[in-house]
């Protein structure tokens, strides 16, 4: 008897249950909270193990972008030259003569996503230079060629010596940034 | 007077025997040391620079598209934006991977922009590998700080040349 009693009390409570509760939601006022942080843009940037420099021309650089992902509007990822062999913020190509030991070096002339070719040092600064920048996946170049192209009667570390192998190295910085052209 | 001499006895075996395993002893390490000399020139060519294979990495196959499907000639440069370090551990908390398609080590070093100051600089890292307890020595305090993740990079021909590398500016958050 006393389980009947119960059960009814229960049913009874459950269908009372179900018919106020579209009441309290329609009446009670309700605040739905959101939260969404936007996640870190992630990209790749290749850029060239080794490079070729032409002794008689200016040479295409590229620098590519792939896997580029939530870049916030107004963003860009910017790829400058950051540093490399060389002294007075500029870009040397170092090489010894095979035959006679003699040093040389040859600067190197720059143009990045700005357009002037630029050899380093004092108002000419080639640090912090923007070479590229993307806002998707993509290539760009920026371009090199030796000073001694400009110096057709050049001599000393103004000429390109036949023999001798020049090699050097640059370190290239990335960051996310505003998209206004940044550098120099 | 019997226990006497066998006490006397095996006192005088055990100097014997002292005095074989001295002698063994010195002559497996003059041994070593010829061996040493002899054939040391024969181990594997170490890093120059004092550098060093990082010995603590995982497995680290990518999960872009360009891993996979498209060669892209030169050297990928990961991008990162954000990293995350442990106060109470010291450890960094963002995998930092050299992509499988490198043909380079990679040499992490992170830095605090402000001051210079060098918090962690990695051992070389091999392509599709990524660095699995990367410890900063000196943390800071928690909070957020704007670091450079210095990516220097050196051949595989075991000359360990220096290759074009990048410096990427980054935000450290110290929780």
């Amino acid at each position: 008897m006393f389980k009947k009693v119960l059960a009814s009390f229960t049913m009874a409570a459950a269908a009372g249950a179900l018919m106020a509760a579209p009441v309290c939601a329609a009446d009670a006022p309700q605040t739905n909270l959101t939260m969404y942080e936007a996640p870190d843009p992630t990209y790749t940037i290749t850029i060239p193990e080794t490079v070729a420099v032409s002794t008689t021309d200016t040479t295409l650089v590229p620098i590519t972008a792939s896997d580029v992902s939530n870049l916030p509007d107004g963003k860009k990822i910017s790829v400058t030259y950051e540093s490399g062999n060389g002294v007075y913020g500029r870009l040397y190509l170092e090489g010894t003569d095979p035959d006679d030991g003699t040093s040389y070096l040859m600067t190197m002339m720059i143009a990045g996503t700005a357009g002037d070719f630029r050899m380093g040092a004092l108002e000419k600064q080639i640090k912090g230079m923007e070479l590229a920048s993307f806002t998707d996946n993509g290539t760009e170049n920026f371009k090199l060629y030796p000073a001694a192209l400009d110096y057709p009667d050049g001599t000393g570390n103004l000429q390109i010596h036949k023999g001798v192998p020049y090699t050097g190295y640059m370190t290239y910085g990335i960051a996310v940034a505003g998209a206004q052209p940044s550098g120099n | 007077m019997l226990k006497k001499i066998i006490r006397k006895f095996s006192f005088l075996r055990s100097k014997k025997l002292l005095a074989v395993v001295l002698t063994a002893a010195v002559l497996a390490g003059g041994a070593g040391w010829y061996c040493h000399d002899r054939f040391g020139s024969a181990a594997p060519a170490e890093p120059a620079q004092g550098l060093v294979i990082a010995d603590s990495t995982i497995d680290w196959w990518g999960n872009s598209s360009t891993s996979d499907s498209q060669h892209t000639a030169g050297t990928k440069i990961p991008g990162y934006e954000t990293l995350y370090a442990s106060h109470e551990t010291g450890l960094l908390k963002t995998n930092l991977i050299n992509p499988p398609d490198n043909a380079c080590y990679f040499q992490y070093e992170l830095s605090l922009d402000s001051s210079g100051t060098i918090l962690s600089a990695s051992g070389l890292l091999p392509p599709g590998k990524a660095l699995a307890d990367s410890v900063i020595t000196d943390i800071p305090d928690p909070g957020t700080y704007n670091v450079c993740l210095a990516v220097n990079t050196y051949s595989m021909d075991g000359s360990f040349q220096p290759m074009n590398g990048a410096r990427i500016k980054a935000v450290l958050v110290v929780i």
